[in-house]
């Protein structure tokens, strides 16, 4: 294998691919990068993996003889960094890597190539294309709601739901569930779920910035394939079926409380300092005439705030939520106010934007805490 | 060559695997289970190569796949075994250096020998950490591999928790995974994990197999392979481990310390006796072991020569049998007092005193 | 004679965010809503409050007063962590540390973990101390009881440090504005004018009886607190963390019936026991040891709490039944309760939908030592 390339034409990727590596792995393997140089393409493929996502970087180089190479991510990166700004040659032979510029020279012993996670071959002929600002917002609205506990592997992704007329994502951790639907037909022809770790997604959401447009996204059985830019993201998918939480979504919530968004989320951040952190617990008294949000603390003491723009239509209700899960929730509303739907006491509360004019929609639910 | 032609002695275990393999039915979990030093892990980890190997002789060990798993990089491959409390990050990783360092050196030892007792700084045990990396893990689709392979090594040293959290995964695992567990005490196992799973017997092995593989793999002398795998009952690692402490001083040292007592030389055991001072309290154990050995051997000396074991020693041995010719009817007691004197040692009992009793009784006895 | 400290920090929200913005410094700023949106002031720099600032007034006539008032959105996790090495702080000194809110508490310092018999020293060293690791100031009062230690701390905020001695004490209350006194809202104030009540040594002239008449029960209150009498305790609310009982028998038991009437009887001493603390827990544990020595424990979390007789007792049973082996005989059987707090505190759980679990029982992690 021999190439070369501008430093500056090879930086950026490395630096974007080192957020993949993983770090103190036990599996010393996928701390190296694999490099292949394609002879016929005149390009580099360098892959970049934990396991969980892959992300594989396309660059044009001047490519002198193809061939394979696992080298050290950490190593690669810190020659690169220091290297003048120059063109670089690579040449590996004889399981070393050769980089020289005019100015500096390194070698760098290497792992066999074949000993890397295998990395299938893409064809990216039938993806689709999505809206990429569209994309990261479905994203951020749900990926809060995902749950931790390994034991429900299942409810640890995001549920993706691609159908001919719209699509869909969906989180939720038994006490919370946040979707968001887009509400414009696809370029799917028939209906695809898949659960996708949250793992990949955030990335995407982080790296996906305002200069990409679109992103094509690719479904495979056993994993689901995202190109932005010159990248390609593989995730793999989280195997079953997501269950069906529509059965948990109260049908008549009639008690209609619409407030101002920064107004409570100002009021919740400083009762709050009072919750205590078993439970986070805030409580809301909520009439006609009156809204006030209060949290007592046996060891500190207690917070009371009177919301004063508000209006409300039902029962007077006391409903007690986690403060967390409630401005997680309140976070990704989007427009100036935020109304809620409430049911009892102790049932679910359900969250929505106020006349949004989009082509999408977003609805939540929030578990209240049970008074005992 | 096929790895498994490597496997010495449990031919029970191998026709079944191989029928497996052959039939191509091989879904589901599997127990390995047996004494210890007998092959279970390298069997099983041979299972699992053979069920993915690209090559018609399965598992050939080089194929790309083989490779992989004998380097313990195949993305589809979770090893477990266990461990101290190295706080398992869910993604495969250990963020303490320290620990991160014994966990690679424990594989490097594995690389190297599947015999080799790698001996943690800490208590070990399988851990829940540990067991949540994997369900994890295996909650994503596999990666390449035909069947995407667990193995637990040790079952039996899981806590109460753990098992239960494991027990879920072991009865619905995802599809195409198998689970392989060793166990050398599978009447510690929660009975749901037994039931859940196909067994896999195997048998302590025998003299002339120790005795081979100490020859073939491990190019130890004839005579010495001949003593140690008598020695080792059945056990390869116990064999392996004799033969490093074997080949050491202790063993030496139960000589010297046996010819001073065959000549009652006194002064030469107060400079023994002077050894003791920089010697780790393990040594006089080690002494003690071998002096077991010896006491087994004088008593087999007239009617069971094949059974000797310091077969280097025969003079010796020889000389202690004339002078104690009833030994064979008081020999269990002479054992049991050995063995109170080890309990001694492990009790913090002063050790040049209970190394000056056994020189005394002992001086009685050959006289 | 008691010695109480009471400490509170210089407007704390505001000087928090002067800490951390250096561009905040010296300006008047206020913390909480903006005033566009009928927001109130949570609290305000000293810069703010000389134009009439204070907290709990409406944003919009905050800007009147004080034009050029910046309103900064708060950082509530700042003030968090600020408050709890202020916490921590107090607990170097003495265990009786009664919070009153994020940024206020009393000390009883009358016995200290430092042996030192002055409660100014004492108070002078907590202040520098807070200074030191928070660059935030506080303000301290120091005197024989509650009442007075509040008082003192106000004396010379920011930044100050009063003592008010037993001789002083009914000297300072006379010339004490009423508005001053804590526990005398602006009802009971303006009530107290009208009355011709307008300071210290005017509510000192007044006899009991009258007072009571006019004030309920809490004329009693008034009465006293002029007269420097404040009998309040500084209440700790720290709660030991878990309760447990066990039996160890002379025989092993191997019968499941004799084993469930030990832990009725442990079970009616630990709800005795609870019933004094004034306890109630949301965990329970059942463990036995074998005759073998191996230890098994087995916890659960309850839909409701754990403080009767009979919910202690049959939820053990229930657990025992679980997972003791019958095949094996007994040597000790406990019951531990964890997870405790106060009877009277109103106790809240996170509620998940059904479909995601509906499962009442927790498993217990290996750290969890109860025993």
């Amino acid at each position: 294998m021999k190439f070369s390339i501008e430093k500056k034409d090879l930086l950026p990727f490395i630096q974007h691919l080192n957020n993949i590596i993983p770090s103190k792995n036990t599996m010393p393997i996928l701390t190296n990068y694999l490099i292949k140089a394609d002879e016929n393409e005149n390009q580099l493929i360098i892959t970049a993996t934990d396991l969980e996502i892959t992300v594989i970087a396309t660059i044009k180089a001047n490519i002198m003889l193809g061939g394979k190479v696992a080298v050290s991510a950490r190593k690669l990166m810190e020659i690169l960094t220091r290297m003048p700004d120059e063109v670089i040659n690579f040449i590996y032979q004889e399981d070393e890597l050769l980089i020289t510029s005019i100015s500096a020279k390194f070698d760098l012993l290497c792992a066999e190539a074949n000993q890397f996670p295998m990395v299938p071959d893409v064809d990216l002929a039938d993806s689709v294309a999505f809206n990429a600002g569209l994309f990261r917002k479905m994203i951020s609205s749900t990926s809060f709601a995902v749950s931790t506990e390994i034991n429900r592997p299942i409810f640890t992704g995001i549920n993706w739901t691609l159908d001919p007329e719209f699509q869909m994502m969906a989180a939720t951790d038994g006490k919370k569930i946040a979707e968001f639907t887009h509400h414009k037909p696809t370029h799917v022809t028939e209906r695809i779920d898949c659960i996708i770790p949250t793992k990949g997604l955030n990335f995407l959401d982080k790296v996906i910035t305002e200069n990409f447009d679109t992103v094509n996204v690719l479904i495979e059985p056993n994993r689901v394939i995202f190109s932005y830019d010159s990248y390609l993201l593989m995730t793999h998918v989280i195997e079953g079926r997501y269950p069906d939480y529509n059965k948990a979504i109260p049908k008549n919530n009639n008690s209609i409380l619409i407030v101002d968004k920064e107004h409570l989320k100002q009021a919740i951040g400083r009762v709050s300092l009072l919750a205590t952190e078993d439970t986070y617990k805030i409580h809301l008294s909520i009439s006609n005439n009156s809204f006030i949000i209060d949290c007592v603390n046996r060891e500190e003491g207690e917070a009371r705030e009177k919301i004063t723009e508000f209006t409300y239509d039902g029962k007077d209700i006391e409903i007690a939520f986690n403060y967390k899960f409630l401005l997680a929730i309140i976070n990704v509303i989007e427009t100036p106010r935020v109304e809620f739907k409430l049911g009892a006491s102790n049932e679910a509360a359900l969250l929505f934007n106020v006349d949004q004019e989009e082509d999408y929609s977003t609805r939540f639910l929030l578990m209240p805490l049970r008074l005992l | 060559m096929n790895l498994f032609n490597k496997i010495r002695g449990q031919h029970r275990a191998l026709e079944m695997l191989h029928s497996v393999i052959d039939n191509n039915k091989i879904g589901g979990s599997y127990l390995f289970y047996g004494p210890e030093g007998v092959g279970k892990y390298t069997t099983a980890l041979y299972f699992a190569m053979a069920i993915n190997c690209l090559e018609e002789d399965k598992p050939c060990g080089t194929c790309y796949s083989c490779k992989k798993f004998l380097s313990f990089s195949h993305p589809d491959f979770i090893y477990l075994f266990p461990t101290p409390n190295m706080k398992f990050q869910l993604d495969g990783s250990i963020k303490e250096e320290k620990f991160l360092k014994e966990y690679e050196s424990f594989l490097a030892s594995r690389r190297q020998t599947p015999w080799n007792t790698y001996t943690f700084s800490q208590k070990t045990e399988l851990r829940v950490d540990a067991v949540r990396m994997l369900i994890h893990r295996i909650s994503f689709s596999p990666n390449e591999a035909k069947y995407r392979i667990c193995l637990l090594e040790a079952v039996d040293l899981m806590n109460r928790t753990t098992a239960n959290a494991f027990l879920k995964t072991l009865e619905e695992p995802p599809p195409n995974t198998i689970m392989l567990l060793t166990s050398s005490r599978p009447d510690f196992l929660l009975p749901t994990i037994l039931s859940r799973c196909r067994k896999v017997p195997f048998l302590p092995l025998s003299v002339i197999d120790i005795q081979n593989e100490l020859l073939e793999e491990h190019g130890v002398e004839a005579m010495q392979a001949r003593v140690f795998a008598r020695l080792a009952s059945g056990n390869m690692e116990k064999a392996l481990q004799l033969l490093e402490s074997g080949n050491t001083e202790s063993r030496a040292d139960a000589n010297e310390l046996k010819e001073l007592i065959v000549a009652h030389d006194d002064l030469g055991f107060m400079d023994f006796l002077g050894k003791l001072r920089q010697k780790p309290p393990s040594w006089l154990y080690e002494v003690i072991i071998h002096l077991q050995i010896s006491l087994a051997d004088i008593a087999f000396f007239e009617h069971n020569q094949e059974y000797l074991v310091n077969i280097d020693r025969t003079h010796l041995i020889e000389m202690m049998y004339h002078k104690y010719p009833n030994i064979d009817e008081n020999i269990w007691e002479e054992i049991r007092f050995l063995e109170d004197c080890q309990k001694k040692l492990k009790g913090n009992v002063n050790s040049q005193l209970i190394l000056i009793e056994i020189y005394n009784r002992f001086c009685e006895l050959f006289c | 004679m008691r010695k109480i400290i009471h400490i509170d920090m210089d407007a704390f929200f505001a000087a928090v965010e002067q800490r951390d913005h250096p561009e905040y410094r010296g300006k008047a700023i206020a913390v909480g809503g903006l005033p566009g949106s009928r927001g109130v002031v949570a609290t305000c720099s000293y810069e703010a409050r000389k134009y009439g600032v204070h907290s709990a007034m409406a944003s919009s006539l905050a800007v009147k007063l004080c034009p050029h008032l910046i309103f900064v959105r708060g950082n509530y996790e700042a003030y968090r962590e600020a408050s709890a090495i202020i916490r921590r702080i107090f607990l170097e000194y003495t265990d009786l540390v009664e919070p009153v809110s994020i940024d206020e508490a009393y000390l009883d310092v009358t016995v200290n973990k430092k042996n030192n018999p002055s409660a100014t020293r004492l108070a002078a060293e907590i202040r520098q101390k807070i200074k030191a690791e928070t660059q935030l100031t506080a303000s301290a009062g120091v005197s024989y009881c509650k009442f007075l230690a509040k008082i003192a701390s106000d004396l010379e905020k920011p930044d100050g440090l009063v003592v008010i001695p037993p001789q002083k004490a009914l000297d300072i209350l006379s010339k004490l504005p009423i508005g001053k006194f804590h526990g005398i809202g602006k009802a009971t104030e303006e009530k107290m004018k009208q009355l011709g009540i307008n300071n210290g040594a005017d509510l000192r002239s007044w006899e009991l009886q009258p007072l009571l008449k006019r004030f309920g029960k809490a004329g009693q209150y008034y009465y006293n607190i002029v007269r420097g009498i404040d009998e309040r305790q500084v209440v700790t609310s720290r709660i030991r963390k878990s309760i447990s009982m066990e039996r160890t028998f002379s025989d092993d038991i191997d019968d499941l019936e004799t084993l469930k009437e030990y832990l009725s009887t442990i079970a009616e001493k630990l709800a005795q026991k609870m019933n004094e603390k004034g306890f109630k827990a949301l965990t329970l544990t059942v463990k036995l040891k074998y005759s073998n020595f191996e230890i098994v424990q087995r916890s659960c979390s309850a839909k409701r709490a754990f403080d009767e007789n009979n919910i202690i007792s049959s939820q053990a049973k229930c657990l025992l039944e679980e997972f003791y082996d019958r095949q094996r005989s007994v040597r000790l059987v406990g019951i531990g309760l964890s997870s405790l707090v106060w009877k009277d505190v109103k106790i809240s759980k996170q509620m998940t939908m059904p479909f995601y679990e509906d499962s009442q029982y927790i498993k217990i992690s290996n750290n969890d030592k109860i025993f």
